[in-house]
């Protein structure tokens, strides 16, 4: 048998240097990808259990801090009087009767560190939380961050969230309770040479609407709402909506597609019909909702932004039983979250795999499609439609002995679509 | 093992650290398989990047974290195939091999090949079987059912590739002589 000789020919395929890289990236994108995972992370074996666990609750809080102001889909409809506020660079959209005073980094602060850099995104000072966020690449990962106002006193924060893959690491640090900051600051990240900067944290400015955020496109009840803002020669776009009560967007498709399969993506083009390229710093969290595009010093130039499709996950579970034989003709339709699945047959592989083949009815709503969703505690496989990016079949062990299996359903992945479309003239991004 | 088993309930919890560190140990391996499969480095690169993707976005629902390595086997199979169907959208699924056709004893085969001939000689999907079977060490049983196909095309695929490897052989070898 030449297992050998077909190894050692195996072996003289030279490594790629990116190839680490590419699959860290990979990994960051499913942490991205999927709301709450890989957002508690590594070195947790190298803290004490307490700070472990304190960490964890900072995280968890940081998260429901962040989710309050999706928290109740009804009193944001009501709140024609309220005031809006957005954190550049942090995704945050605060919504208050009586706004209270915030204080916002308005640009990212990129920093050189050792060979690569770190950009701080974000920064929001409030009455009642601090949140800074942050990204990395080819760059040591930051634990903590000083931060010192003009008086001198300085405050610790601890990072409460992060994330890594490859060479590029995204984190953010939370801070509960009122801090002393606003105006120039001082930000030291005490790394082995410690590298400070200067930030002006300006006051936030409070709008009636998303609307009044930025420019808004609907399709599919959904609105978008596109801030554009001027860094340097890019503009930057934070997108953002108003909380759902049924789902919650998990990717505006920046950077791949939605669906996998998909050719549509999202995309840029200037007046000419151009393509633009877009750059993104990776968030912190999903969705991914700020991106770059070049700007051009021509007289007239426009700016065309199209979303395809933006994927969302509803809530909701549905149980079924299916035999563990193979049947061909099981056709057996369950609902999950308002859309129809049919499991059309099944397929016993070997004596303990089990496949069933899914019709999630790509066509049954005019304007959204269930996509994806996953079988709760079941590991395994799936094949997706390259035409439609739907799961075709998903495949998972089962014990041998069974005659019948319950699959718990959940996570349903919807693709609404679009297009939601922005257009900006070149005097309307504005520094 | 255990290691392993640690950094797989690791990453289940979200350690995506954890996962890096676990699937840093496979990527060598996937990528070269993945090579040999799309026969260029930057589509192998798509599809240890994809794998990772798939790989970890579905690691909490890993039952049996011992499997883990077939499991990210057949992930990989999948992405490979997967991006191969998108590259070359006119490929049949898969070749409608004759089961008929009985596999002869596959150990009587050549020892002496190329990578480089294997890339030109052989078809995706003999190049696969022969990677599952050979690089992977799993039976030819193990091997059709991580491609998705009958024993017997699985054994067909592989008695072909194989025939086609040893011709090879005999002419590089001949061509040594002269």
């Amino acid at each position: 048998m030449p297992t050998d000789n077909m190894k050692a020919l195996m072996e003289s395929i030279p490594l790629p240097d990116e190839l680490r890289e590419r699959a860290g990236a990979g990994i960051a994108a499913a942490a991205a990808a999927r709301p709450g995972f890989g957002l508690l992370r590594g070195r947790r074996s190298q803290r004490p259990a307490r700070r472990r666990a304190l960490a964890i609750a900072a995280a968890l809080l940081a998260l429901l801090v962040l989710s309050a102001g999706i928290a109740n889909h009804d009193r944001v409809w009501a709140a024609l009087r309220k005031t809006f506020q957005f954190a550049p660079g942090t995704g945050v959209v605060t919504e208050e009767e009586s706004p209270s005073e915030r204080y916002v980094l308005k640009k990212p602060i990129v920093l050189k560190v050792y060979k690569g850099e770190v950009t701080i995104t974000g920064m929001v000072v409030g009455e009642d939380m601090t949140y800074i966020t942050m990204a990395g690449k080819q760059a040591p990962r930051v634990e903590q961050l000083d931060v010192v106002n003009g008086q001198g006193k300085q405050y610790t924060i601890e990072r409460s969230m992060g994330s890594w893959g490859g060479d590029e690491w995204t984190a953010s640090f939370w801070h509960k309770g009122k801090l002393d900051l606003s105006g120039e600051v001082k930000l030291v990240l005490p790394l082995p040479e410690p590298v400070e900067t200067s930030a002006v944290l300006e006051r936030a400015d409070g709008a009636a609407s998303y609307a009044e955020l930025g420019k808004t496109a609907t399709a599919g009840g959904l609105s978008v709402t596109a801030i554009a803002d001027r860094v340097g020669d890019r503009a930057r776009i934070s997108l953002v909506a108003p909380p759902q009560e049924s789902y919650w967007i998990n990717s505006y498709g920046i950077g791949w597609p939605i669906r996998y399969g998909s050719e549509d993506q999202l995309s840029v083009q200037d007046e000419a019909g151009r393509p633009l390229e877009v750059t993104w710093v990776r968030g912190t969290g999903a969705p991914q909702s700020e991106l770059y595009f070049p700007l051009s010093e021509r007289q007239g130039a426009k700016y065309v932004m199209t979303i395809p499709e933006i994927s969302v996950l509803y809530r909701g579970e549905a149980t079924v039983k299916v035999p563990t034989t193979s049947q061909d003709a099981l056709n057996k339709t369950f609902d999950i979250a308002g859309f129809p699945v049919t499991i059309t047959k099944t397929e016993r592989i070997g004596t303990d795999a089990l496949r069933i083949y899914t019709d999630l009815h790509w066509d049954a709503k005019p304007d959204r499609s269930l996509y994806n969703l996953d079988i709760e505690g079941k590991g395994g496989m799936a094949k997706l439609s390259e035409s439609t990016g739907a799961v075709e079949y998903m495949e998972f062990e089962i014990k041998p002995d069974s005659k019948e299996v319950k699959l718990t359903f959940v996570r349903p992945y919807v693709a609404i679509r679009g297009p939601w479309t922005f257009e900006w003239s070149a005097d309307e991004i504005k520094p | 093992m255990r290691d392993i088993l640690d950094l797989i309930k690791r990453a289940q919890q979200g350690d995506s650290e954890a996962y890096a560190t676990l699937f840093g140990q496979y990527e060598a391996e996937l990528y070269r398989a993945a090579y040999v499969y799309m026969g260029n480095a930057e589509d192998a690169l798509d599809v240890v990047q994809e794998t990772a993707y798939r790989s970890y976005k579905s690691i909490r629902s890993l039952k049996e974290p011992r499997y883990f390595k077939t499991w990210l086997v057949r992930i990989a199979i999948r992405c490979a195939t997967d991006a191969y169907r998108k590259r070359r959208r006119e490929a049949a699924w898969m070749p409608s091999y004759a089961e008929t056709l009985v596999a002869r004893d596959e150990t009587d085969i050549p020892l002496a090949i190329s990578l480089q001939s294997l890339l030109e000689l052989l078809d995706e999907t003999e190049r696969q079987v022969v990677v599952l079977r050979y690089y992977y060490d799993l039976t030819i049983r193990e091997a059709a059912e991580a491609m998705e196909v009958p024993l017997g095309t699985a054994k067909t695929l592989l008695y072909r590739a194989l025939a086609k490897l040893q011709r090879r052989a005999g002419e590089e070898g001949q061509d040594a002589y002269r």
